[in-house]
């Protein structure tokens, strides 16, 4: 009898203990489909440095301003390694195979979005083609940093001239601290340009790679409201690239751990005579 | 902030309650369910009709009585008056206890749900607040009408009386406030009332605290982002919404303790309801009315009523008013605004997305199962509601989403259902209390996705915001230079919008602007001869009140708007809506301006804006 009884109520706990678990999987089932329907905006997670905003896209990260559709890109398409020889090889070409993680995963997207919302501090994108590659945004008020981790496939530990980049338009005014102009000729602008700031520009014309000595460039466009400035560290050059419309910032780096990893630091100003303070 | 939420308190809910005690009282002894409904709507209306009755037959009989001392001395009147005659009434009717709980839970819920909105966002996200503010700026100047076209030309179309800003003026009559901090206030006490009212619905109909619990945390927690914006949004057609579930939920308390409530507060709650959104308030009162003869004749109805067939007649007229209802052409009302609130099914399932994610379509099934299965009369009528409200806003026609408004309280008590019925199959504590924990997670990461997706083109200046402190600046210089004088500001839809309420400075339509004087705009822009553009200026002109000298804004804004097609420079749905600084571009023109001494004068600037007096 002792026996039959003990049967018994072992097999309640196990069917109360079933059906809980069974209940309990079903509504965390449900509540987690329910979070996999909500909707993500295409430039999420957005983080904002200045006026200005730092967001992940297909090929990088790209800085721009909401409403304005003029964009500075950070990206491997453009970044390059310096062999010895001068000529220059892409991180990540179109025509090979890779992957990356934008838009790569719905629930990733979702994830991004709210932690983005809650700390807006930081955005990072990663690229896994030949080269593993990832590029993390931070941003401090008008600050912000692009950092950019490689891990190469092969020869990982020798030291390596690497060049991080950022893209700009036909329209920029490109000029550094002395006021040497570099891009945006067009006479009226400039006329204008100067009136507005009283910052006087010489036009700058010769060399397709200008080295800019003083390692500080700044970038206006007649159609954004505010100077981005480039500041490049002293182990770094900077160099602005008319030909492929670049800033430039070349460093020598040693790997550590087998990932070679640079920066480079930015600030947005409201104008260029408050970026001249820099 | 303090003052802010102080005013609010007892001039636009506390004063109406008292007002309205003391009337009902003064006429009928019968004690009824939640009283303090009643004594709200019967206090406004009788607030409003006082309004109605100085404006039309005493201030033409004194034309020298400024309508703000009038104003706040009748106000002041009727505050002592309710404060003293409301001490003299017994006090059996003030029973707070039980709602003490749910009040707590409500205010504490929509303080911690607020916040979580306005991360980054420091000025009130709601758009709609700019254009109610300029007419309670008209009223306290004055111009008061029952018809809010007869004061200001931002309101060309009289979708609602003059009540609801009546209420608000009420609040803003005696101390200048900080309008910024008054409008997070006016909306967090709003939002708390959503909260309230999601709980005491669902606690009525079901009798279920934990149901009460989950629809109000719902009611709270979701923000229904697209036309209806019930909970963060204080508007014409929410206040509506919240004061439509408090009668409703009165007239079910009644239904369930066999009282019946006299038709005199029916009719009451009506005109309430009416008098502060006509479409809103129509259809809250047909939903009222019929629940209302429903119940007082049910039995007639159990006779008489074959119910199969009435639900099998209503399915197939759901079905092909949803199917055909496509094929009305109703876009023109309102000013062809109608058509930008004209969705398709597709989009209306992205809208659910964007609010709820997959919710409704995980938990409204069980729900409605449950109510089946138990059948309880009050929530299988709860039900025919939901479906019915649901099967309008299915409808494709014109601003149906707007009457989601009433329909998200019942929704909710239907999805609390639905988890309430999966979650009283766990019995084990730990993992009961895991999934409570897992379901305020997830809530809280769908409402937080629904902020992202909702403001993400409202980024400026690291936060998300349609205003900015350089256009508060603008104003507020407006204000001091110009307040008292006749003059008329021209600028973009979305400038006028902002520095409008503001500045106190009139604009011809805030955003609504004509679309006469949008495409004289536009010439503007395909312009460079200062002297034209001047003229141009002073074609612009408000309907209601004579012109003077012209004040031209040129934004960041204005810019980004001209520089727009055509047909979004010609539509009324389409604004810039999050600020904009200056270009070197568009200081191109400014400087042109200032150029031209004789027709513009520069008389304020900053990044984002630069204003101009302008002369023929």
């Amino acid at each position: 009898m002792k026996n039959k009884i003990s049967e018994e109520e072992i097999k309640n706990i196990v069917r109360t203990f079933v059906s809980n678990v069974f209940f309990f999987g079903v509504f965390i089932f449900l509540i987690i489909v329910s979070l996999y329907g909500v909707l993500i905006p295409h430039n999420s997670p957005a983080i904002s440095a200045g006026n200005m905003q730092i967001t992940p896209y297909k090929y990088g990260l790209y800085l721009d301003q909401n409403q304005r559709k003029i964009f500075y890109n950070f990206s491997p398409l453009n970044d390059f390694i310096l062999n010895n020889d001068n000529s220059r090889n892409n991180l990540l070409t179109t025509r090979e195979n890779y992957k990356s993680s934008f838009e790569s995963s719905y629930w990733k997207g979702i994830i991004d979005s709210i932690k983005g919302y809650l700390n807006p501090k930081s955005t990072s994108i990663y690229f896994n083609g030949k080269e593993q590659i990832m590029y993390t945004a931070t941003t401090q008020g008008n600050k912000f940093t692009i950092t950019r981790d490689v891990a190469f496939s092969s020869n990982n530990n020798s030291q390596k001239t690497l060049s991080m980049t950022m893209s700009f338009n036909g329209d920029d005014f490109v000029y550094d601290k002395s006021g040497n102009l570099y891009n945006g000729f067009l006479i009226s602008n400039v006329e204008q340009f100067e009136k507005s700031y009283g910052i006087s520009l010489n036009p700058s014309l010769g060399d397709l790679l200008i080295p800019i000595k003083d390692n500080v460039i700044f970038i206006s466009n007649p159609n954004v409201a505010g100077t981005i400035a480039i500041k490049a560290k002293a182990n770094q050059q900077l160099f602005v690239n008319i030909n492929t419309k670049l800033i430039e910032i070349q460093e020598k780096i040693s790997s550590k751990n087998g990932v070679y990893e640079t920066s480079l630091n930015g600030e947005i100003f409201q104008n260029p005579k408050e970026a001249l303070s820099l | 902030m303090i003052l802010s939420l102080i005013s609010i308190i007892i001039m636009t809910y506390t004063l109406p309650l008292l007002m309205g005690r003391l009337i009902i009282k003064l006429f009928s002894k019968n004690t009824i369910s939640y009283p303090f409904v009643s004594y709200f709507v019967t206090g406004v209306l009788f607030l409003y009709v006082i309004l109605l009755i100085l404006n039309s037959a005493i201030f033409p009989l004194f034309p020298n009585v400024v309508f703000i001392d009038a104003f706040k001395g009748v106000l002041s009147l009727l505050i002592s008056v309710a404060i003293v005659g409301n001490f003299f009434l017994p006090k059996k009717d003030l029973n707070f206890k039980k709602y003490l709980f749910p009040a707590f839970f409500s205010s504490f819920l929509a303080i911690g749900i607020y916040f979580l909105w306005q991360l980054h966002s420091p000025f009130s996200l709601n758009w709609d607040i700019y254009e109610h503010q300029t007419l309670i700026n008209n009223i306290l100047a004055g111009r008061f009408s029952f018809f809010s076209s007869q004061i200001s030309d931002t309101f060309g179309f009289n979708s609602y009386p003059t009540l609801f800003h009546s209420l608000i003026a009420a609040s803003q009559a005696f101390i200048p406030l900080n309008l910024t901090n008054y409008w997070h206030m006016a909306s967090l006490i709003h939002f708390s009332l959503v909260i309230f009212a999601s709980y005491l619905l669902a606690k009525e109909i079901t009798g279920n605290k934990k149901i009460a619990l989950i629809s109000g945390f719902l009611g709270g927690i979701i923000f229904d982002s697209t036309v209806s914006f019930t909970s963060f949004f204080l508007l014409p057609q929410t206040f509506t919404a919240v004061f439509f579930i408090f009668l409703f939920i009165q007239l079910l308390s009644s239904i369930k303790d066999k009282k019946t409530l006299p038709f005199s507060l029916i009719i009451i709650g009506g005109i309430f309801l009416i008098l502060n959104h006509y479409l809103i308030g129509a259809v809250a009162f047909a939903i009222y009315l019929l629940t209302y003869l429903c119940f007082r004749y049910r039995n007639l109805i159990h006779l008489k009523v074959n119910k199969k067939i009435i639900i099998a007649i209503f399915s197939l007229l759901a079905i092909l008013a949803v199917a055909f209802s496509s094929k009305l052409q109703l876009n023109f009302l309102n000013r062809g605004e109608a058509q930008f609130f004209n969705y398709s099914l597709s989009e209306k399932f992205n809208f659910m997305r964007q609010s709820y994610g997959f919710l409704i379509l995980a938990f409204l099934p069980i729900g409605i199962f449950s109510i089946l299965k138990k059948r309880k009369e009050l929530e299988i009528f709860t039900l025919f509601i939901t479906l019915s409200i649901l099967t309008v806003i299915l409808l494709q026609i014109p601003y149906v989403l707007k009457f989601y408004t009433l329909g998200r309280f019942f929704v909710h008590v239907l999805i609390a259902i639905g988890i309430y019925t999966l979650l009283k199959q766990v019995k084990n504590t730990i993992l009961y209390y895991l999934a409570i924990i897992s379901l305020v997670s997830i809530l809280t990461g769908i409402l937080i996705s629904n902020s992202v997706y909702w403001k993400y083109y409202l980024s400026y200046n690291g936060t998300f915001a349609s205003l900015s402190n350089n256009e508060l600046q603008a104003a507020s210089f407006l204000k001091n230079q110009y307040q008292g004088e006749n003059v008329l500001l021209v600028s973009d839809p979305s400038t006028q919008n902002i520095l409008e309420p503001f500045s106190l400075i009139n604009t011809q339509g805030g955003a609504y602007m004509s679309s006469y004087s949008r495409s004289i705009l536009d010439e503007i822009s395909k312009t460079n001869d200062t002297a034209e553009i001047a003229n141009k200026i002073y074609k612009i002109n408000d309907s209601l009140i004579p012109e003077g000298t012209r004040l031209f804004a040129v934004s960041g804004r204005y810019f980004l708007w001209q520089s727009s097609s055509e047909n979004d420079k010609k539509s009324i749905s389409y604004n810039i809506w999050s600020p904009a600084d200056l270009t070197l571009e568009d200081n191109m023109l400014i400087d042109k301006l200032k150029s031209d001494t004789s027709h513009f004068s520069l008389v304020f600037s900053n990044p984002s804006i630069a204003i101009f007096e302008v002369n023929k």
